[in-house]
């Protein structure tokens, strides 16, 4: 009797140590959960994001000042990165992706926050905007590259970059000096100035370097930015589109490889 | 013996610790499934296909109407084509297409369901007028792609007629105050990249339409349809491809221009319900289908502004109001 | 006056080339602070101008430079090395250096009948900064600033210390221990100014425990200045009347602990320093003892306000010229307005000496209070106007004090936010009220200078 005692304590004592691993899996969205959000966002995320959301936390205007980017509004503006069709709400993988990669130049990465912490945090950003009670977004696909980089690829996408207009504001070896950018004719979804991406630097891709990422970004566009969307553009034409995805990538000089 | 069991028990919670969390990750959202390339490969209203996509059935639209006779009563008619955006190849387009059969044009409120009813029911109509100086045409210096778009980009944002001082492409609403009831099919309002210009500039539409965006320039354009600082959508629209449709389900003023092309602009008025028009050339618009009792009514210019009035709407018959821009 | 003219238009030219160079020369991979660099962000995610901190930057600070609201010093840019998590060392290290270019004094010399004379001198640069922050493991940091003072001389570590955050929950203390600025923490600090300290200048062959004349005004914000005329360290040095001291005086030895146990709208803070003015150690056994306390508003509306305010308490913490000690104690209010472009700020500070030796009752003034007010604001994306008044209200020895009162302007351009040139002047608001000492004889002073950050 005292054995099985024993070992029913144990058993009873693991089953309770179990249970903390499910914490560690995304949280329901619930009351509780959006609280336990709201802390950690007044301690992280409201300096720059605002008490309500709406972009206006006294750190943020420094960011850009008189230019963009301003940290996201989340109570009416769309999200710039997402791997939603252009117009859509971004996922919550999404979400969670910006949290815990930020924003190279701009926001933080965010991965000391716990994985629950993060997933709930979400979960209050959400709350801010009646959008995302209207429906789940449903993602694109966006595959793994089909074949490697070559130079045929490279010399290719070199044409589509002309073709598809993306020297007017990327200039013509992507340093983010086209003509539009340039002139400042280039506004955000605010109205506020916005320069064009220079694609030279793969640490300055907002959206990610990898050729999964760029591919994303040619795909969903950037909303809220003038970057379109190229998913109907390049419909149909897949390979195309990793072509211009290789070729974007050839601009910077990364020596650490291209990376799958 | 107690150590010997945590011994055991420690190997057995990781190999449950396994099990445990490969059930877990089935709950997880993942990011992109390979279930979901078996889905449309974008969730558009329809799905993305070839060119004989574009004969599908499509919602009624208003074709393009001659001038009516003068025994016809004074419905307003479609605007006249402003020179550089050439609509005529439009009409043939139209004309070509199953709806371009359909009976002479209702107001853009789209009641088309009702039609039976408006001849009978009340009737809102008028004119906007303006008497004031108007501005000539902003001629905008083009500094790339000049062999499409020209040398120079004419914008006309205020359009009087002289004779009656109507001012065309103002937007007509009466709002009720709730949730109109009725249905309407789905309308569609082209947004097309002509002659580096969108066209048309102004429309108004039923919330639940769609916008449909094609390029007929050679060069490329991106249309970038903006609510309230949010995107609706911003794609980039290649010459001869296929029309891209987004649904638009918000109420509001959408406003559209292309990065690329600082110039050009064009606006979308959306509404929830049905009760809307855009002025003619003349000014006159007609709004029918109302319920009877005082509403409020708004006009909206894209440089003239906003006015509001109230009107009394009968049981049966019809109510003429003015506007006047000041 | 040609001199004053040629002067300007040499330092003009300088300033314009330095700008236009941005044109000329591509855009070269932009090398980034300690900060920037591990958490892979600009600036201005903490900062407003450099250096002075945003809200978030703030909280950063607070934390033990660690991301608010987390406690993630063992993660962030971290190799994992047994039980070690190491920063790669870029991620610790930054370099600044700033200071005036030119600098051109406009001085009404001592003979009055030889009028004003101007004095123009190459001083670039006048600091240079090496420093080593941020987190060792989870909830511990660290800052270490070594720096070369070219017009004094010398390296020093100018400050270093350790901080152990979130003990016992988070933001509900945090400890530091080391040479720190004890006023970091509040509205204004000593270390972030946008317009810096440039030294006063006395004349030569001083003797121990005797007046030393002051030959040229110090320009520092009056609120932290030491105030009193006839103090003295307890090597006999003469304290300047316009150094930062106490509370303010940006490095002391001692411990503290600061924390935000109720929400962000409050924060207090306590410490404990060596004080009395020595170089390291503490040869007298009194302690000076300080507390703060601090109320917040920073939550929406691109504003933030905050007031603080703090009892600095001495214990023979000064000599005076008969070699004996007196309590030197400071209280103190500080205030920060910060909407959008504009960032408003202000601090107030009354100075108390007491236990006066007998022999010296009467002959010396034991309050003095201090007076800055400021203003920065971006008028472009990268363009900083700033001003800031200063009243000190001097103490001390009858015979010596003179108080004094400063405007100074500046315009900074970032060619990029770590990149700046400035230009800046400074006016004296009392010259009318005539005389020789240094206090009055500084018209105007004029700088341009270089401030860079990598």
């Amino acid at each position: 009797m005292k054995k099985w005692g024993t070992v029913l304590m144990t058993v009873l004592v693991f089953l309770a140590g179990e249970t903390t691993v499910v914490f560690a899996l995304k949280p329901e969205e619930n009351r509780a959960t959006r609280e336990r959000g709201k802390i950690t966002f007044e301690r992280s995320c409201m300096f720059c994001h605002g008490e309500e959301g709406k972009g206006d936390g006294p750190a943020g205007w420094f960011i850009g000042r008189y230019s963009a980017p301003h940290p996201r509004n989340f109570t009416v503006e769309s999200f710039k990165l997402r791997s939603t069709i252009s117009g859509e709400l971004p996922t919550d993988q999404d979400l969670f992706r910006t949290v815990t990669q930020g924003i190279p130049g701009y926001m933080p990465s965010f991965n000391g926050l716990t994985e629950e912490e993060r997933w709930e945090v979400i979960t209050y950003v959400k709350s801010f905007n009646p959008a995302f009670k209207e429906g789940t977004p449903t993602p694109m696909p966006i595959p793994h590259p089909p074949f490697p980089s070559s130079d045929e690829s490279i010399e290719n996408g070199r044409a589509l970059y002309l073709k598809y207009g993306c020297r007017g504001c990327h200039g013509d070896n992507g340093y983010g000096d086209g003509p539009e950018s340039i002139k400042g004719n280039l506004k955000d979804a605010r109205g506020l100035p916005i320069a064009a991406g220079n694609l030279t630097d793969r640490s300055a891709l907002k959206n990610g370097s990898t050729p999964r990422d760029v591919y994303r970004s040619l795909m969903t566009g950037l909303d809220g930015s003038p970057m379109p969307s190229f998913a109907d553009a390049l419909n149909g034409k897949e390979n195309e589109a990793w072509d211009l995805v290789y070729y974007i990538l050839s601009l910077s000089a990364d020596r650490g490889g291209l990376r799958w | 013996m107690v150590m010997g069991v945590f011994d055991q028990m420690r190997w057995i919670r990781c190999g449950l610790c396994g099990v445990f969390l490969a059930g877990s990750w089935g709950s997880v959202v993942p990011i992109a499934s390979a279930a979901d390339s078996t889905q449309p490969v974008y969730d558009w209203e329809r799905p993305i296909g070839k060119q004989g996509d574009r004969k599908s059935p499509r919602p009624a639209r208003k074709p393009l109407n001659p001038v009516p006779s003068p025994s016809e009563r004074p419905r307003w008619k479609k605007p006249a084509p402003q020179p550089q955006n050439d609509l005529e190849i439009d009409t043939l387009r139209e004309a070509q297409s199953p709806q371009s059969t359909e009976s002479p044009r209702v107001p853009k409120g789209g009641v088309v369901a009702n039609e039976g009813v408006s001849s009978a029911g009340p009737m809102v109509v008028g004119r906007v007028m303006y008497r004031g100086p108007v501005p000539a045409p902003i001629q905008v210096q083009v500094d790339r792609d000049t062999e499409v778009c020209g040398q120079v980009a004419t914008i006309t944002r205020l359009s009087v007629d002289p004779a009656t001082h109507g001012v065309r492409d103002a937007i007509v609403h009466i709002g009720l105050g709730q949730e109109a009831v009725g249905d309407s099919p789905v309308q569609v309002s082209v947004v097309q990249n002509r002659h580096c210009a969108f066209s048309p500039r102004v429309a108004a539409l039923r919330a639940g339409g769609a916008t449909e965006i094609s390029n007929a320039d050679p060069v490329m354009h991106n249309t970038n349809m903006t609510l309230n600082s949010r995107t609706v959508v911003n794609v980039a629209v290649v010459a001869g491809g296929n029309p891209i449709r987004k649904p638009l389900k918000k109420e509001g003023l959408h406003l559209i221009k292309c990065n690329v092309h600082k110039f050009m602009q064009a606006y979308r008025y959306v509404f929830t319900d049905p009760f809307f028009d855009e002025t003619n050339e003349t000014g006159q618009f007609q709004i029918a289908g109302l319920p009877p009792g005082l509403h409020a009514v708004s006009v909206w210019h894209e440089t003239l502004g906003v006015l509001h009035k109230e009107i009394q709407v009968p049981v049966r018959g019809t109510v003429t109001i003015e506007f006047e821009f000041k | 006056m040609l001199n004053r003219l040629s002067t300007a238009l040499v330092a003009s030219a300088i300033l314009i080339i330095t700008i236009l160079s941005s044109f000329i020369f591509p855009d070269p991979a932009q090398a980034i602070p300690a900060f920037a660099r591990k958490y892979n962000v600009n600036c201005t995610t903490c900062h407003t101008a450099p250096p002075i901190l945003n809200q978030f930057g703030r909280r950063f600070l607070e934390n033990g430079y660690q991301l608010p609201g987390t406690q993630d010093g063992g993660i962030i840019g971290k190799k994992k090395l047994g039980d070690l998590s190491l920063d790669d060392v870029t991620n610790y290290l930054a370099l600044r250096l700033v200071g005036n270019a030119v600098q051109n004094w406009s001085v009404k010399k001592q003979n009055a009948a030889e009028g004003i004379e101007n004095k123009t001198e190459f001083t670039f640069p006048d600091n240079f900064v090496l420093f080593a922050g941020g987190t060792v493991t989870k909830n511990v940091g660290f800052m270490v600033e070594l720096g070369h003072d070219v017009a004094e001389g010398g390296t020093a570590v100018e400050r270093g210390f350790v901080t152990f955050n979130n003990i016992g929950a988070y933001n509900l203390a945090h400890l530091r221990v080391g040479k720190y600025d004890p006023s970091t923490y509040s509205s204004y600090a000593t270390v972030r100014q946008q317009l810096g300290d440039v030294g006063e200048s006395f004349a030569g062959g001083c003797v121990a425990f005797a007046p030393c004349a002051l030959t040229r005004a110090g320009l520092a914000p009056s609120a932290f200045a030491t105030k009193f005329y006839g103090l003295y360290d307890r090597s006999g040095n003469v304290l300047s009347p316009f150094a930062a001291s106490l509370y303010n005086s940006g490095a002391e030895v001692g411990i503290d602990i600061h924390g935000r146990p109720f929400g962000d709208w409050f924060l207090y803070q306590v410490g404990i320093l060596n004080g009395a003015n020595e170089g390291f150690g503490d040869s007298n056994k009194g302690k000076d003892i300080y507390g703060m306390v601090r109320f917040d508003y920073a939550r929406s509306q691109n504003f933030s306000a905050n007031i603080s305010g703090f009892i600095y308490h001495g214990n023979s913490n000064a000599k005076v010229q008969t070699q004996e000690d007196v309590n030197w104690h400071r209280w103190g209010l500080s205030a920060r307005a910060t909407y959008k472009m504009v960032d408003v700020y202000a601090a107030y500070a009354v100075d108390k000496i007491n236990k006066t030796p007998a022999a010296l009752s009467g002959l010396l003034d034991s309050t003095a209070t201090g007076l800055t007010i400021g203003a920065d604001a971006y008028v472009t994306d990268r363009t900083l106007l700033s001003v800031r008044y200063d009243n000190l209200d001097a103490g001390g020895m009858l015979d010596q004090r003179k108080s004094s009162t400063f405007v100074g302007v500046q315009a900074k351009y970032y060619l990029r936010t770590n990149v700046a040139v400035y230009v800046r002047d400074d006016f004296n608001i009392r010259k009318s009220e005539g005389g020789d000492t240094g206090e009055r004889n500084l018209r105007n002073a004029f700088f341009t200078g270089v401030d860079i950050v990598f």
